[in-house]
């Protein structure tokens, strides 16, 4: 996953910017195993994982990684696959 | 002898009289004539009952007035929401129930595991005001 560290370091950036890690699929033991083996432990990353996968078939989320930002009056300002748009995020944080 | 008066009396009363004979010979279209304005009057007064109840209608317009006030009313009913969603912005700057700091994105009712305790929990509970980023990761 090489969007974890990425992440992390966006997170540790940015302390004004909530980061939250939704992680679904395959097992809990999994789940652990990826946030130590990529370092996020320590991270700013607030790391859950949801075993029933509902929280991304609510939110349509059908390919991973993906992120989604929301402003601070928790409106979505933007959404996509892959790496997150650091542009958009400083947008949303200068706003 | 007779007096002036008394002959113009008399001459007054042939008249009268030639004139009914004349008026006797053209009885109908007297009577025709004044029964075409009887009729002519009749319509007029039954047209003008309708003219008296556009007054009346214009009163009753009072009530499409009522009518128009009803909308109004709906209107307002439904500018009534509008300062309600107004209202967090008027107060976003000074409220702090509606200040950027206290407004939370809304997540899916789902139970999570928090990495960091293992522990169980709501996924709105670990959800933070001010500007968010979620980020959906699968280990693999």
């Amino acid at each position: 996953m090489a969007e974890g560290p990425a992440v992390a370091q966006l997170a540790q950036d940015n302390p004004d910017l909530n980061v939250l890690g939704l992680g679904a699929q395959d097992s809990l033991e999994f789940a652990n195993d990826f946030v130590a083996r990529v370092g996020l432990a320590d991270s700013d990353i607030t790391l859950v994982w949801d075993p029933s996968f509902d929280s991304w078939r609510e939110l349509g989320i059908r390919t991973q990684p993906y992120w989604i930002l929301y402003d601070a009056f928790g409106n979505e300002v933007t959404s996509s696959p892959g790496a997150v748009d650091l542009a958009a995020v400083q947008a949303v944080l200068d706003a | 002898m007779r007096p002036p008066t008394r002959r113009a009396a008399v001459a007054a009363f042939s008249l009268a009289l030639a004139a009914t004979s004349c008026s006797g010979a053209s009885t109908d279209t007297v009577v025709a004539s004044v029964l075409d304005q009887a009729v002519e009057v009749a319509p007029e007064a039954v047209v003008e009952p309708p003219q008296t109840t556009v007054p009346v209608q214009g009163s009753s317009t009072n009530d499409p007035a009522a009518d128009d006030s009803e909308p109004a009313i709906a209107a307002a009913t439904q500018e009534t929401p509008r300062p309600a969603d107004t209202e967090p912005a008027d107060a976003a700057p000074g409220s702090p129930a509606t200040s950027p700091a206290a407004v939370a994105i809304q997540l899916p009712d789902v139970s999570v595991v928090d990495l960091s305790t293992g522990e169980t929990a709501d996924l709105e509970q670990f959800v933070r005001p001010g500007p968010t980023l979620v980020w959906f990761w699968a280990p693999h």
